[in-house]
């Protein structure tokens, strides 16, 4: 009975998701759900109804008090108009965003490295792990797996996390949390238009039933033709003149399912991005429409989370992922692409259980396993064949976890931590937390922190061998030892200041080489430090007005040359603004990032620079649109960020101004 | 004949109440919709002082503090509904905001000490408070609402009512899970 109402419930929705797409024109409004119980019930029966325990969902987010967090939410998202996790990133005290037309790459605290595609941030899906098991890459731009509309709230946890997520959780975790179904109540979709010939729609249908199922599908595709450009490197008549025209191009769509249901919950995704590299990166043939890399990354997993008492819960979750990338690039006019393809897939079992011991203690243990059963890089010509390396791998990680949770004194808690990480090939890892928070009045807290954290050579660091880059099978495991004070103070009247210190120590940082006469490979190269300190404030007005200004000041720097590292910006300003404009129910939001000249690769300067986005965005306009419009960079300010190795540019030219408008339909 | 048709009849009648029931055992609500509804009806069971210059259709103001499910299916839940002809308006502001010319709030904050310095100030405003957990009692809140066995109840703290110079009439008192008057603060 419970499967075939569920069998006629996917039917409907599917069939809702394929019906309301093809009326998205036809603005026909459906009646909205009606209410599973009428909402005006009195006392008695209320007492009588069965509830759905709330899920698991909130459940981390305690242990991790013992950090610098930042929580971005779905409203900051459609006000400012953030198209990407990359535009949410770039607004939070001490991250930036760099691009090389192809990815975006995070840079927190001064740490940006070239040749590593996010590896030591840790990015997760309602708390699944979206770094695959080649790269150990996160996604942030368009590629990034779930549609930026679903987002309920993006959490960034600060600092190395090892302790309670092992490998990659080495100078944040960033958490993003997709809406219930509930929050949709029946169907919304979505269209925009933007600059550059983008175009993108979304579908989504959302609601919890009678039986407690909460579901949500939704389903995006965008096609953006991108920008004809001109790279004075490439200026000869052999190479069109420095002009890329109609190979910035980028295609994508992704689809999610989530269901939760009493105490299990269950989600399912999947991306697909193809982009035209306009750049010529890699010695491709400039201006080559062939050059392409498409990524795919495919992850579902189950929950099941039980809360035993007030003061016990357990949880368990499986998890399913798969990681493909096909890059095509040309080398020669006469003869097919050089081809790029690694594939990764794997299996992980997650359990936990947290436990209040007497009244001053509360313990958090945990395992993981992961079975890396396929991870497979190839590299060759097709026609005449040349293979320059294939390898078929696969690996195993297993670790272990306790933090322990103490009230030594009433306004003073202790949190110790520690994980033990097993990696085929690399032994043992230890990494240890520990955080001291002191609250001496409800305004004030004071937070010590101090943690170490590793991060194991990938897949592609050890193996990966393509024309012009060989493998290094000697890499050791890179370590991160940090330290950091955090201050934050209320003062009244919705304003908070903050004030954060950091020390980062990075030891035997896994690197690309940098001499272009050899083949670059990868090494434990380099040793780093870096301080910097965080000032914030922000205020909060209720429904009135919000806003947040940071200042970073921060120095990154070689240990055995005491030079600044490339990608480094030693000063970022960042402030965000949102208002709604007084009898109109429209809100104005404004965001600007300011940030000091970065060293690059070839020892040239990439220029300070400020962007400004200015949007505006009207809820519920005739009862069920949503309106909004953005300029992003509205000053039109000409910058570009540094870029890796094997790039003709040192720095690659940035957007200028450009827009977006969109309408959301709810019915 | 008729015995047996009577007897398929009796199964059938018995069959409905037993799938009767059973439906309605199936048809669970998220703990926060039903808390909502909850929160909704202590509005009605709450007396406040006469306060002479509020009109009979002026706004009755209730604050949302903290974040999570409730606090949202709360919000969105009270955002169209009157108490008598009074319309209520819900607001959400940060824990260190006044609670000036307010009668009821909703609160969600884990930081036990910022809690202390809420429950303080609505017990001075006279504004009721309403939270989560058994603890929030205990701490010094009014009512507070909870699962017990895949259902909301609620406990009642009557010294913290009275402090905050609200009464609770007897009809909510009756349904009351815990009936508390914890003029001892010691668990602070």
């Amino acid at each position: 009975m419970p499967s075939l109402q569920l069998r006629s419930a996917s039917v409907f929705l599917i069939a809702s998701v394929l019906i309301s797409a093809s009326l998205a024109t036809a603005q026909q409004p459906t009646p909205p759900p009606k209410p599973a119980i009428d909402s005006l019930m009195d006392l008695e029966q209320l007492m009588n109804i069965e509830i759905v325990v709330a899920g698991s969902k909130r459940a981390q987010d305690s242990r991790d008090v013992a950090s610098f967090v930042s929580v971005v939410s779905a409203a900051e998202i459609r006000e400012h108009g953030y198209r990407t996790l990359a535009d949410v990133l770039r607004t939070l005290p001490g991250f930036y965003v760099s691009s090389d037309r192809n990815y975006s790459y995070i840079g927190v605290r001064g740490f940006s490295r070239p040749g590593d595609w996010n590896s030591r941030v840790l990015l997760l899906l309602n708390g699944v792990r979206t770094n695959e098991s080649l790269y150990d890459l996160a996604y942030i731009g368009e590629e990034f797996s779930v549609d930026m509309d679903l987002i309920d709230r993006v959490e960034v946890i600060r600092g190395p996390s090892s302790a309670l997520y092992g490998s990659n959780a080495y100078f944040a975790v960033i958490n993003v949390v997709t809406r219930a179904g509930s929050s949709l109540a029946g169907t919304e979709i979505t269209t925009s238009a933007a600059s550059f010939g983008t175009y993108a729609g979304r579908a989504s249908f959302g609601r919890t039933f009678t039986n407690g199922l909460d579901l949500l599908v939704s389903g995006t595709y965008s096609d953006a033709k991108g920008r004809d450009l001109f790279y004075p490197e490439y200026d000869a008549p052999l190479t069109n003149n420095g002009l890329a025209n109609g190979v910035d191009h980028e295609e994508f769509h992704k689809l999610l399912v989530t269901a939760s249901k009493g105490d299990f919950s269950f989600q399912a995704n999947t991306v697909s991005r193809e982009k035209g590299l306009p750049t010529g990166a890699y010695a491709t043939i400039f201006n080559d429409g062939r050059t392409r890399t498409t990524d795919g990354l495919s992850l579902a997993s189950l929950t099941y989370h039980r809360a035993l008492s007030n003061s016990a819960s357990f949880s368990t979750r499986l998890h399913a992922g798969r990681y493909t990338y096909d890059g095509e690039y040309a080398y020669y006019t006469d003869q097919l692409p050089n081809k790029d393809i690694s594939v990764g897939e794997w299996v992980g079992l997650e359990l936990d259980a947290a436990r209040k011991i007497g009244t001053r203690q509360f313990l958090t243990v945990g395992a993981e396993f992961r079975d890396n059963f396929k991870q497979f890089l190839t590299n060759y010509d097709p026609e005449p064949y040349v293979l320059y390396s294939e390898t078929r791998n696969s690996s195993m990680r297993e670790g272990v976890f306790a933090q322990d949770e103490i009230k030594l004194a009433d306004p003073l808690m202790l949190y110790a931590g520690v994980r033990l990480d097993h990696y085929d090939g690399f032994g043992l890892a230890t990494s240890p937390r520990l955080a001291l928070i002191y609250t001496p009045t409800p305004a004030t807290t004071l937070k010590l922190l101090a943690g170490r954290a590793f991060r194991a050579p990938n897949e592609f660091e050890l193996y990966s061998v393509s024309p012009g880059y060989t493998s290094n099978r000697t890499l050791e495991p890179e370590h991160i030892e940090t330290l950091e004070l955090i201050a934050q103070q209320f003062i009244g009247g919705g304003v908070q200041i903050s004030a954060s210190a950091f020390r980062n120590r990075l030891t035997d940082l896994i690197e690309p080489s940098v001499d272009p006469a050899n083949p670059y490979f990868y090494g434990n190269l380099a040793s780093t430090h870096s301080r910097g300190l965080e000032l914030g404030l922000e205020v909060n007005r209720g429904h009135g007005l919000e806003g947040q200004l940071s200042y970073s000041l921060q120095r990154t720097e070689d240990r055995a040359t005491s030079t600044t590292l490339t990608n480094s910006p030693g000063q970022m300003v960042q402030a965000q603004l949102r208002s709604p404009i007084p009898g109109t129910g429209v809100i104005a939001a404004m965001d600007a990032q300011y940030m000091s000249d970065r060293r690059t690769v070839a020892g040239n300067v990439a220029g300070a620079h400020t962007l400004t986005n200015f949007s505006l965005f009207a809820p519920r306009t005739l009862g069920r649109f949503d309106l909004s419009a953005t300029v992003y960079n509205v000053f039109g300010i000409r910058y570009g960020d540094p870029v890796r190795e094997g790039f003709a540019q040192d720095v690659i030219a940035q957007d200028g101004r450009s827009f977006r408008v969109r309408t959301t339909l709810h019915y | 004949m008729s015995e047996r048709r009577s007897i398929i009849k009796r199964l059938l009648i018995l069959a409905t109440l037993l799938f009767g029931v059973r439906v309605e055992a199936q048809n669970p609500m998220s703990e926060s919709q039903v808390k909502a509804m909850f929160v909704y009806n202590f509005l009605k069971f709450v007396e406040w002082p006469v306060d002479t210059s509020a009109g009979a259709k002026d706004p009755f103001v209730v604050l949302i503090i903290g974040e999570g499910a409730t606090a949202d299916a709360t919000e969105h839940f009270l955002e169209s509904k009157t108490i008598g002809e009074r319309p209520l308006v819900v607001r959400r502001i940060r824990w260190d905001q006044s609670l000036a010319g307010v009668r009821a709030a909703f609160v969600v904050e884990p930081d036990v000490r910022r809690l202390h310095h809420i429950l303080d100030a609505a017990a001075a405003a006279g504004v009721l408070t309403i939270g989560e957990g058994e603890s929030f009692t205990t701490r010094g809140g009014v009512i507070a609402l909870l699962v017990e066995d895949r259902k909301v109840r609620f406990d009642v703290d009557t010294a913290a009512a009275q402090s905050a110079r609200v009464r609770v009439s007897s009809k909510l008192l009756a349904l009351t899970r815990v009936v508390r008057s914890s003029t001892d603060r010691s668990q602070r």
